[in-house]
């Protein structure tokens, strides 16, 4: 059996390495028939994950290592940024979204990315075992 | 990174000069807009238009901007890059909260000529 088609970039933790996986991100889905509008998005949400695993679980820590895994199988593109840092304490069940409104006392300063991953992908799941955390994303992609 | 401060009619336009206003090298663009909400700047312009990418770090310079400002001042921005609109849409920052506009000179004239943009 031919598994999906897939690959694994490795980063070292430090966020000028971010938009390292961001420009591959681009190129990968440029080259990938699907919805070309969505890919400044959905490299804006990778990055967000990435961010998220060297300032949260890294604490800004360098020299530790972000696993980026991207594949695509049966019309989907799945990306899972893997850390082997400190975990979610409690991941949202339902990710919170962008207000509804243009009420500005809505508008929160922080969280931000989690809410454009929600908006992003369509399935955002996150899951913490023998010390390593993996939020993995999908969405129809082809 | 680079942020470029010019003053037209009483407006601050800021400038970020880096290519990423993310969470790498956003700094310096927090701390300029931070010094002009603090000497109680009321119309300010970000001119994006050397800015491709946007993050939420970026996101939140502006956010924090919107709210400092309140209902007495008001932000604009300008050279909103393909990404950045994208971004602004889905967090729906371009609802009325922030005034989009093509030029400098349009974005000035929408703020100090109090219009509403």
């Amino acid at each position: 059996m031919i598994g999906p088609k897939s690959m694994r970039m490795t980063i070292d933790s430090s966020l000028t390495n971010v938009s390292l996986v961001g420009n591959a991100m681009r190129g990968i889905l440029e080259n990938e028939p699907g919805p070309r509008q969505d890919i400044p998005l959905v490299e804006l949400a990778v990055c967000e994950a990435v961010n998220n695993a060297i300032i949260h679980a890294y604490g800004r820590g360098e020299g530790l290592p972000v696993e980026v895994d991207v594949s695509f199988a049966e019309g989907r593109l799945n990306v899972t940024v893997a850390d082997r840092g400190r975990a979610f304490e409690k991941f949202p069940e339902i990710l919170p979204r962008a207000p509804e409104s243009d009420d500005l006392s809505r508008m929160p300063l922080g969280g931000w990315g989690l809410r454009i991953m929600a908006e992003v992908m369509e399935k955002v799941e996150y899951r913490s075992e023998g010390g390593r955390n993996e939020l993995t994303m999908s969405r129809p992609w082809g | 990174m680079t942020v470029v401060e010019t003053m037209i009619r009483g407006v601050a336009v800021l400038a970020p000069l880096g290519a990423r206003l993310d969470a790498a090298g956003c700094g310096p663009f927090r701390r300029r807009m931070e010094q002009i909400l603090l000497r109680g700047q009321t119309l300010v312009v970000c001119d994006l238009t050397a800015v491709t990418f946007m993050d939420s770090t970026g996101l939140a310079v502006l956010l924090l901007a919107v709210r400092a400002l309140g209902t007495t001042g008001r932000l604009a921005c300008v050279g909103v890059s393909p990404q950045v609109g994208k971004l602004f849409e889905i967090t729906r920052l371009d609802q009325g909260l922030v005034g989009i506009h093509a030029t400098v000179e349009e974005a000035v004239d929408a703020l100090a000529g109090g219009g509403q943009s």
